[in-house]
């Protein structure tokens, strides 16, 4: 139930005739915008039909023509995109090229596709499910009480009956590990970097090994040093040609080093452990000032020394 | 007229009208009535923190007692709105905590709550009660621990899929031995562990307990302890649901659900192990609201357990259920209301399980007051679509995904628009709708001249042109809330509805084709709404004003359409119409 912030009581009438436009039949091509636009109708560009927006008048045509579902279909199964060539309309079509992190689309192809995922894993936010869920799901399958039954299976055989079909459903159990696959979802964590507020999230899952992951980190954050956002989009526009950078968050040469927080609450160095045991120890990274880090770079291996690392 | 009675009486009047729709009329009858009204009203619902200030609340409303409001847009569980968008709880907090020292109940949705927010809403409100948080984020279990010690008279804490920093598992002690009150308490969101103990203690002493939903990390073994100290409890939902196969462990939970002859309610049930499911047979007849959402166990497990809850009103259950599940489902649960059949595997290439839409049919023919649907499935066909809306007329919330966004009918290769179509022809009461499959502009015709009662739609993927989206803003007279992903929509349909959208509480377009310039021109000819662009490529003034922006979330509002709070990527337009950015 809401605030009737309008009123019913005469506080706001809606013009009608004005600004409404009825089209009456799809063939009838010519097209006027409603508003007054103080200026007349402006000549449509028609080099980038993509990108014909604000103009009015007009031939229908060139709206027509403008990125059917074909289009779309075509860009999905993982083609970059021609039909919108010019970069002032990358937005439509291009945000179904691949994308890795969320609410950041990358013209740049993200390099390490995990197999067995279908293109749409690539498209931010679809399928529509929560991250909540996902990671849920996710975490499922790397619990360690999920594996452990999947071996109980013969002493589930030899139980009494007390609890009805323990072989059915524990064999189905083992099947489903096998044939349905728990398999991997999405796994977003939070990622800070020191002097920036805001911080993103990126989906770990989405990479295979740390130099993807360092990859992805880089262009999120790229221009690491100035503080604050607005030169940084620009730069990371002119920036973002493709070029393969050096993993700069791990060669120990830049002014940051990635560190994520394990799930004792400890801040580590990215890179110390193999990839699958960060994944299941990891819960949010902080890119963090070399200096600031100098007590944690020795003093985490040595504690990954006396921790052993038991895998899940 | 407004003489006749003194103001006490027509407060009392007033004090039985409940509905924030009915105490609105009630306020534009004469100034008098509004000002009666104003000081009574107790509840307040925003459905869009930025519609209105704080400021302006308080002036109207001085003596709120409870406030539910509502901040980032819908798409943003899907990621699809950058971090540091807004929806922060402080400033409206702050305000509140000042302004209402009574205030009894607050209940955020989609916003940013920090520590400190929660710490002034403990210590300022001594008659706090009730704290819901669904799919928050930005507070510690510092601030939960603040809320746990200062609030004596908390009835509900109730965290919903938020995102809580967890920093020790020990805020629960927080709470003193004196409180007793709680009625409500849902931590299923907590991934860490909190002490048994502390929590089997909180259990036993809160009488009133009808709520408790716990998380992941209570293992099976604790469970029949908890319930036992609670059997009056209506909802519960488990933690992980697992053990070794142990007859005592069994014999002691059916022994522990045996004594819960209220519970209605069953959720959580993650890592479940068959087995010991039928250790919930006693209860499962009273049980109207099942979730086993994240449930990964075969069909005939499923089916075994649903099969014994023929009061079943809302089943929530991952694809593994499989048509034949839901066939059964169907022939069992004929008091079926809600149904959502979540994707096991969403980013998997090929189906891992048998769910078509066969078992959508299956269900819709089979349960007759089933109304709200979210269902994921990777085939869809017009006939089953039009098989499924001649049966279930009654439909209110429809929200099909097609992992597949862009899949045609499976059968014919045409596009979906007629199974749609069928749907909002039949469905005259449908308030909610989610289409995703092949859709050319056909589908949006259907919608804007059939859906009537429609006041939510999420598209994505579909249509062809500006048509489509000129048919739905000029056609659904009830619409409330309109997102759209990925479709080619544009300038033209938009700026001819622009009146439309101050109807509306919100439109959010992105990856559409609409342009910065389109933008501006709808934010100068349209003062109360705000048109933010929502631009992570640098600021839109430095392309051509024609090319597209990345997202547009356009709202209306009666407060300032700058709000102090933008980041560097959101764009909106300044009073003289130039462009402002924070």
């Amino acid at each position: 139930m809401q605030i009737d912030l309008l009123g019913g009581g005469g506080l706001f009438t809606m013009s009608s005739s004005e600004e409404s436009y009825s089209y009456p039949d799809e063939s009838d091509l010519e097209l006027g915008l409603g508003l007054s636009l103080g200026g007349g109708k402006t000549k449509t560009k028609t080099k980038h039909p993509a990108a014909a927006g604000g103009g009015g008048g007009g031939s229908w045509d060139h709206y027509a023509g403008i990125l059917t579902a074909k289009d779309f279909a075509g860009v999905v199964s993982d083609k970059t995109s021609s039909s919108s060539s010019s970069s002032s309309s990358s937005s439509s079509s291009s945000s179904i090229t691949k994308v890795n992190t969320s609410g950041t689309k990358r013209t740049a192809e993200s390099p390490c596709s995990p197999p067995g995922r279908s293109a749409i894993s690539q498209v931010v936010g679809w399928p529509p499910v929560r991250t909540y869920r996902m990671n849920s799901m996710s975490n499922q399958a790397k619990s360690p009480v999920t594996e452990q039954l999947f071996s109980i299976d013969d002493k589930c055989k030899s139980k009494n009956a007390d609890t009805p079909n323990p072989n059915h459903g524990s064999c189905k159990n083992n099947n489903i590990s096998k044939e349905k696959g728990f398999v991997k979802t999405s796994l977003f964590v939070k990622v800070n970097i020191d002097g920036v507020a805001i911080g993103r999230k990126v989906d770990l899952n989405a990479h295979t090994c740390y130099a993807t992951l360092s990859l992805a980190l880089d262009d999120m954050f790229m221009p690491s040093a100035s503080v604050g956002g607005r030169g940084s989009n620009m730069e990371r526009q002119a920036s973002v040609a493709g070029k393969r950078r050096p993993a700069r968050f791990l060669d120990g040469l830049s002014d940051f080093v990635l560190t994520y927080k394990d799930k004792d609450g400890d801040w580590m160095l990215v890179g110390d452990v193999p990839w699958e045991i960060f994944l299941s120890s990891v819960r949010r990274l902080r890119i963090m000032r070399t200096t600031d880090a100098r007590g944690l770079a020795p003093g985490s291996q040595e504690r990954n020394m006396r921790r052993p690392v038991t895998p899940l | 007229m407004a003489y006749s009675f003194p103001e006490e009486v027509l407060e009392h009047v007033f004090s039985f009208l409940s509905s924030d729709r009915d105490r609105n009329a009630v306020s534009l009858v004469c100034k008098s009535w509004y000002d009666i009204e104003r000081w009574c009203r107790r509840r307040i619902f925003v459905g869009n923190c930025y519609a209105v200030s704080p400021e302006m609340v308080i002036r109207r409303f001085p003596e709120l007692r409870a406030v539910e409001m509502k901040g980032k847009p819908h798409f943003a569980d899907f990621n699809l709105v950058p971090e540091g968008w807004g929806a922060y709880a402080y400033p409206w907090i702050a305000a509140m905590a000042e302004a209402y020292p009574f205030l009894e109940e607050i209940k955020l949705k989609r916003m940013v709550v920090t520590d400190d927010t929660l710490e002034l809403i403990s210590k300022s409100c001594k008659n706090f009660k009730l704290l819901v948080l669904t799919s928050c984020e930005g507070f510690t279990t510092d601030g939960l621990a603040s809320i746990a010690a200062n609030c004596r008279h908390l009835r509900e804490l109730d965290l919903r899929e938020s995102e809580v920093e967890e920093l020790s598992g020990h805020w629960l002690s927080h709470f003193p031995d004196s409180c007793t009150s709680l009625v409500s308490l849902n931590i299923s969101c907590l991934g860490s562990e909190v002490s048994f103990s502390i929590l089997e203690r909180l259990v036993a002493r809160s009488p009133n307990l009808r709520t408790l939903r716990l998380n992941r990390a209570v293992p099976l073994e604790r469970l029949a302890n908890l319930i036992r100290r609670a059997p009056q409890l209506v909802e519960l939902g488990t933690g992980a649901y697992s053990a070794e196969i142990r007859s005592d462990t069994f014999s002691n939970l059916a022994d522990a659900f045996s004594a819960c002859k209220q519970l209605k309610a069953l959720s959580g049930f993650w890592d479940v192990v068959p087995s010991y499911l039928p250790a919930m047979y006693s209860v499962c007849s009273g049980i109207t609201s099942l979730n086993l959402s994240y449930a990964a166990i075969p069909s005939t497990d499923l089916v075994k357990l649903i099969s014994q809850c023929q009061n079943l009103q809302r089943l929530w259950v991952m694809d593994y259920i499989e048509d034949s599940g839901l066939d059964v489902l169907a022939a069992s649960c004929k008091d079926l209301q809600e149904l959502r059949v979540f994707p096991s595997d969403p980013f998997g290439a090929e189906p891992n399980v048998s769910l078509t839409e066969q078992g959508l049919v299956s269900v819709s023919e089979g349960c007759p007051k089933l109304e709200s649907v979210l269902y994921f499935c990777r085939q869809m066909s017009n006939a089953a679509l039009i098989a499924i809306a001649k049966n279930r007329p009654n439909f209110i919330r429809f929200r099909l995904c097609i992992i597949d966004p862009q899949a045609p009918d499976y059968l014919t290769l045409e596009p979906l628009d007629a199974g749609f179509g069928a749907i909002v022809e039949k469905c005259k009461e449908l308030r909610r709708l989610s289409m995703t499959g092949l859709l050319t502009d056909r589908v949006f015709k259907y919608i804007g001249s059939h859906a009537k009662k429609l006041e939510m739609l999420s598209i994505a993927f579909a249509g062809d042109s500006d048509l489509g989206l000129h048919h739905v803003l000029s056609g659904c007279d009830s619409l409330r809330k309109l997102e759209i992903r990925d479709c080619p929509f544009g300038d033209k349909a938009l700026l001819a509805n622009a009146a439309k959208l101050e109807t509306m509480r919100s439109l959010w377009m992105s990856s559409c084709s609409v342009s910065f310039g389109a933008c501006k021109l709808l934010a100068q000819k349209m003062p109360r709404l705000n048109v933010e662009v929502i631009d992570e490529r640098g600021p839109p003034d430095s392309r051509p004003e024609s090319c597209s922006v990345e997202r547009v979330y356009v709202y209306r509002t009666v407060a300032s359409r700058q709000r102090l709070d933008m980041p560097d990527f959101v764009w909106t337009l300044d009073e003289d119409s130039s462009l402002r950015y924070s």
